[in-house]
């Protein structure tokens, strides 16, 4: 057995005990007393009913519950072999509300994997702890293209509406798939399964605790499988729980948590993904569904009008970002009329292109560029939920792949922009 | 009578050739000193571009985390901020040395006095520095917030903050300077004052049935509208 690390001393006396396991199904936890026994007992159904013939071991990272959540966990789990660890929460990450509505979330996988290496696992999957919604089922098929079929990375792909995951649809996706050239759809979840190698590979990574891997944890793991040439696949799960959790409400605060991150790790891959052309679609697992596509209503005069202001309230900082060409052409769509109101794929996709040039020339400080995309951000969620409003699932997924071939069609301006950046912001 | 007026004259002339022939030459010299003070500063000043430019200064700086350095720059470029100290440096050097032509003591005790004061001014000159960065950081803090919370009047709120942190680093530096002590710190209590005052006033008068419908339609929102919330991620 490979030496213990000093951080998991509180551990070591499970991990003593279990040994050595096949898989690892870990789950970050802070105050979910209530939840975690339901997700602890699906959990074990699904690795007893698929993998009854591989040594498995249940972890718990617990962030300092107060709510008794470990031994309400340790109850759950019965005679399964369980390993509980404690990963810390800083007073920073009660301060502010993160995305995922999950305190120290980087932290918690951090242990995770560090203990599944530390028991030789050859597969690793990640569960929420607040499991409402999730099936036995799950379990196979995040842990199955793992050790049957030699995948890295198994990622969640939800069933949801079309108008939900607006910010996922019209930048994480995207600028994934078009930097990286693989299509992972949904990069945002609670679930996936990962290899011993990527397992490996996450624990050698000397800028783990940067904030890329710890606040956007889910968005790091793909974006590095992705550029790092690991292998990746998409697991079908089902509809996406909607889990009593109190994430970010703002918008800008979301922006800044999600985009931020993703722009430093574009940063840190720039030699890699400038050689990267177009994208190939990612093996999937599990019955397929279509996206809900039935009609609901919702208010876009709100997110126009947002974009409006920002337009007018933001000139200056935008003028500092933004290429004159494309700050004309907002200016033109911030006076058009509401029903006249569309921000075209070109416009948005080169608008995203700029940012993520001005965040890397850091034209201005970093926190306040991203945030300044808010309004602008805004105005395409609504100028899309009008273009798909009829939409059928078939049209929609047509819509989305328009714009994410906009991207990679745009992607030499990024390049070159990245390259001569003289050009862009003299 | 006309000996006697006529010698005057002639001494008086004397005197202002006899000064005239001590002070051109110090008229002179002091040209020849700006002069050459102009074309060292010049050079150096070129010296210290080029120099800077081949090592990246301006980039690095950037990359270091140092933006707002560029942004109080001349032409966003920090090393023409340094090229330009450096230039008036030898510019106000070459005066002084001019000047040591004159009067050596009076420019010896000016300088000496100048030296003395130096430290001063350079904390009165970090100071306002400190609040240039503060001053605009904070501005478009508060404008970004405020146009993403969507109030109405962002700009306003952010030229306000701006002011207000200029008006205490200048009010600071002041003092720091020994400049109208008592009369910056009266004027800055009074200004300060007063903006608090009116701010609290306008709001708990003024706009105290803007908040309460505010917080109430907030309250409200998704009852009234049954509106499906959209979800971002």
């Amino acid at each position: 057995m490979r030496e213990f690390e000093p951080t998991l001393q509180d551990a070591k006396e499970y991990v003593d005990r279990v040994g050595a396991a096949d898989l690892v199904v870990g789950i970050a936890t802070y105050n979910n007393a209530e939840a975690i026994g339901e997700t602890v007992k699906t959990v074990r159904q699904g690795l007893r009913r698929f993998f009854g013939d591989y040594r498995f071991a249940l972890v718990n990272s617990d962030g300092g519950s107060s709510d008794g959540t470990p031994e309400r966990f340790a109850e759950a789990a019965g005679e399964e072999n369980v390993v509980r660890a404690a990963h810390p929460i800083y007073p920073v990450h009660k301060l502010t509300a993160p995305y995922h509505g999950l305190p120290g979330r980087g932290s918690a996988y951090r242990t995770i994997f560090a203990i599944a290496r530390q028991l030789n696992a050859k597969a690793c999957a990640l569960v929420d702890a607040d499991g409402a919604g999730m099936a036995p089922e799950w379990i196979e098929r995040l842990v199955r293209p793992v050790v049957e079929q030699g995948f890295d990375l198994v990622a969640p792909y939800y069933q949801r509406h079309k108008y939900d995951g607006t910010l996922t649809n019209g930048i994480i996706y995207p600028l994934i798939r078009a930097l990286y050239g693989k299509r992972v759809r949904q990069p945002m979840g609670f679930e996936f399964g990962l290899s011993a190698p990527f397992l490996e590979y996450c624990g050698r990574q000397a800028n783990w605790s940067t904030d890329a891997a710890a606040t956007a944890t889910d968005v790091w793991l793909c974006a590095r499988a992705a550029c790092d040439g690991f292998r990746m696949c998409e697991a079908y799960l089902g509809p996406k729980p909607d889990r009593g959790r109190q994430p970010a409400a703002e918008v800008s605060s979301i922006l800044l948590q999600v985009v931020g991150p993703l722009f430093v790790e574009a940063e840190r891959s720039s030699a890699a993904w400038q050689k990267v052309r177009g994208s190939q679609p990612l093996p999937t697992f599990g019955p397929r569904f279509p996206v809900k596509a039935d009609e609901v209503a919702v208010e876009t005069t709100r997110l126009t009008e947002a974009f409006r202001k920002g337009s007018q309230d933001l000139r200056e900082i935008w003028g500092l970002v933004l290429s004159p060409a494309t700050l004309i052409v907002l200016k033109k769509l911030a006076a058009a009329a509401e029903n006249a109101f569309v921000l075209k794929d070109e416009l948005w996709v080169r608008s995203v292109y700029e940012f993520l040039l001005g965040h890397r020339q850091r034209v201005i400080a970093r926190d306040h560029l991203v945030q300044a995309l808010t309004p602008l951000y805004l105005g395409w969620t609504a100028s899309m939920i009008r273009q798909v409003e009829r939409a059928g699932p078939v049209e929609f997924e047509r819509r989305l792949e328009d714009l994410c071939l906009a991207y990679e069609a745009q992607k030499p301006y990024l390049i070159s922009g990245w390259r001569w950046p003289d050009r862009f912001h003299p | 009578m006309w000996d006697r007026v006529n010698q005057i004259l002639s001494q008086s002339a004397d005197r202002i050739s006899a000064n005239l022939a001590d002070i051109l030459p110090k008229l002179i010299a002091l040209l020849i000193i700006i002069l050459l003070a102009v074309l060292v500063a010049w050079l150096a000043k070129a010296m210290v571009r080029r120099s800077l430019g081949g090592v990246r200064f301006d980039q690095r700086l950037d990359e270091l985390g140092f933006e707002a350095v560029s942004e109080v720059s001349p032409a966003r470029s920090p090393s023409l901020l340094l090229a330009s100290v450096v230039y008036w440096l030898i510019i106000v050097l070459g005066l002084l040395l001019g000047l040591r032509v004159f009067d050596p003591a009076l420019t010896q005790g000016l300088i000496s006095r100048l030296l003395g004061y130096l430290p001063e001014l350079i904390a009165a000159g970090l100071i306002l520095m400190v609040g240039a960065f503060l001053a605009r950081f904070l501005a478009r803090s508060v404008l970004i917030s405020a146009v993403n919370m969507n109030i109405g009047s962002a700009r306003l709120l952010s030229l306000g903050v701006k002011w207000l942190v200029v008006v205490l680093a200048g009010a600071m530096a002041l003092e720091h300077l020994g400049i109208g002590r008592q009369i910056v710190r009266l004027s800055f209590a009074i200004l300060f004052g007063g903006i608090v005052l009116a701010l609290a006033l306008a709001v708990g008068l003024g706009s105290k049935d803007v908040v309460t419908r505010s917080l109430e339609r907030q309250a409200s929102k998704p009852d009234e509208e049954g509106e499906k919330p959209l979800q971002h991620l």
